[in-house]
């Protein structure tokens, strides 16, 4: 029986650990409310699979890892015939309004912005590398796919990183 | 003098290169121009993707998540006790309905039609333990049942099914 079962224990996971669940979410889908139904989502689905988690460990990787996959579930949602396509580019919008414009100028919205253009597993792969620094074997066990696939994912997302932000140096 | 490949450029950054490996890279790099550069611009990347701050969540999501909990299931104990509060209310439901029907249909007294109906019961369901209990020396099972007294059954039932219902609704509400 996990500790998670006390209702009372898993609200104080919630408050303790929902802002770094909803900026992981942040990084990979990019706008606030799908970030905040993806970080809901995603303590949903801990309270379901809380037979996972493991007493005495830190609930915060675990909670990010599963994260990573709602978010990547709610892209393919979106976006299922362009998740997998290395060529995917989230459509900018046409028409940015003045809070967009200002924001375009600041870095972290660059930043963002250019994490956006990766397609969802390169995103995934990125953040669980440069944010929850977890080792290629840990990425491909979070994500459930090769290690191969994982390594070459993460070089050709840096690789494209590096051509985008080439101005931002 | 053949350059670094991008693989070995990303291990050595994400420091899972065997030390005489990470060694070599660095030898290399210290004297290759063109790795030097595409190194540059890879550790760039690092570099920039460490300049992303932290949002703030400025809307608390916990009690968004706790009001879809699905409802833990009730203790045993308590599993229990509603399962003998229906069992025990359907059947005073049915004493009742036996009553109420009479009553309606045949204009016969209530109690006479009660008495016949748990009689009767009695012989059917109970004949061995009856016997039993007149092995002990114990009374004949015999319980007459007034106008009055269908009202008091009527009023238990309504309090059991009202406990275990609030007990269910309070549960519901919880999740």
């Amino acid at each position: 029986m996990s500790t998670i079962d006390d209702r009372d224990t898993f609200a104080e996971m919630i408050y303790q650990s929902q802002t770094a669940v909803y900026n992981v979410a942040y990084r990979i889908l990019g706008n606030v409310q799908d970030a905040e139904d993806a970080a809901q989502e995603t303590f949903l689905r801990a309270y379901r699979f809380r037979h996972t988690y493991k007493d005495g460990y830190q609930s915060g990787p675990w909670l990010k890892r599963i994260t990573v996959n709602v978010c990547l579930q709610r892209l393919e949602k979106a976006y299922p015939t362009q998740s997998l396509d290395e060529d995917w580019l989230q459509p900018p919008d046409p028409h940015p309004g003045p809070q967009e414009q200002t924001e375009a100028c600041d870095l972290q919205a660059r930043i963002q912005a250019e994490l956006l253009r990766l397609p969802p597993r390169y995103r995934a792969v990125i953040e669980l590398r440069h944010y929850q620094d977890l080792s290629y074997q840990e990425i491909a066990a979070v994500l459930n796919r090769p290690l191969s696939d994982v390594r070459s994912d993460l070089f050709r997302a840096r690789r494209m990183l590096a051509q985008n932000m080439k101005d931002l140096r | 003098m053949s350059h670094l490949t991008e693989e070995t450029l990303n291990k050595y950054l994400d420091e899972v290169l065997d030390p005489s490996a990470h060694l070599s890279v660095e030898a290399h790099l210290a004297s290759c121009p063109a790795c030097q550069n595409r190194f540059n611009d890879l550790q760039s990347v690092f570099h920039t993707l460490s300049l992303l701050d932290e949002k703030t969540l400025v809307r608390d999501l916990a009690p968004g998540v706790l009001a879809r909990l699905p409802a833990p299931p009730l203790p045993l104990g308590w599993r229990l006790v509603l399962a003998i509060q229906a069992g025990l209310a359907m059947g005073l439901l049915g004493a009742i309905a036996q009553v109420a029907l009479g009553f309606l249909g045949s204009q016969i007294d209530a109690r006479l039609l009660m008495n016949a109906w748990i009689d009767t019961f009695g012989r059917i369901s109970l004949r061995i333990p009856t016997l039993d209990l007149h092995m002990l020396g114990l009374p004949g099972y015999s319980l007459p049942i007034s106008a009055p007294a269908s009202i008091v059954l009527l009023v238990v039932v309504t309090v059991l099914w009202g406990l275990g219902n609030a007990r269910l609704l309070r549960n519901g509400h919880e999740a």
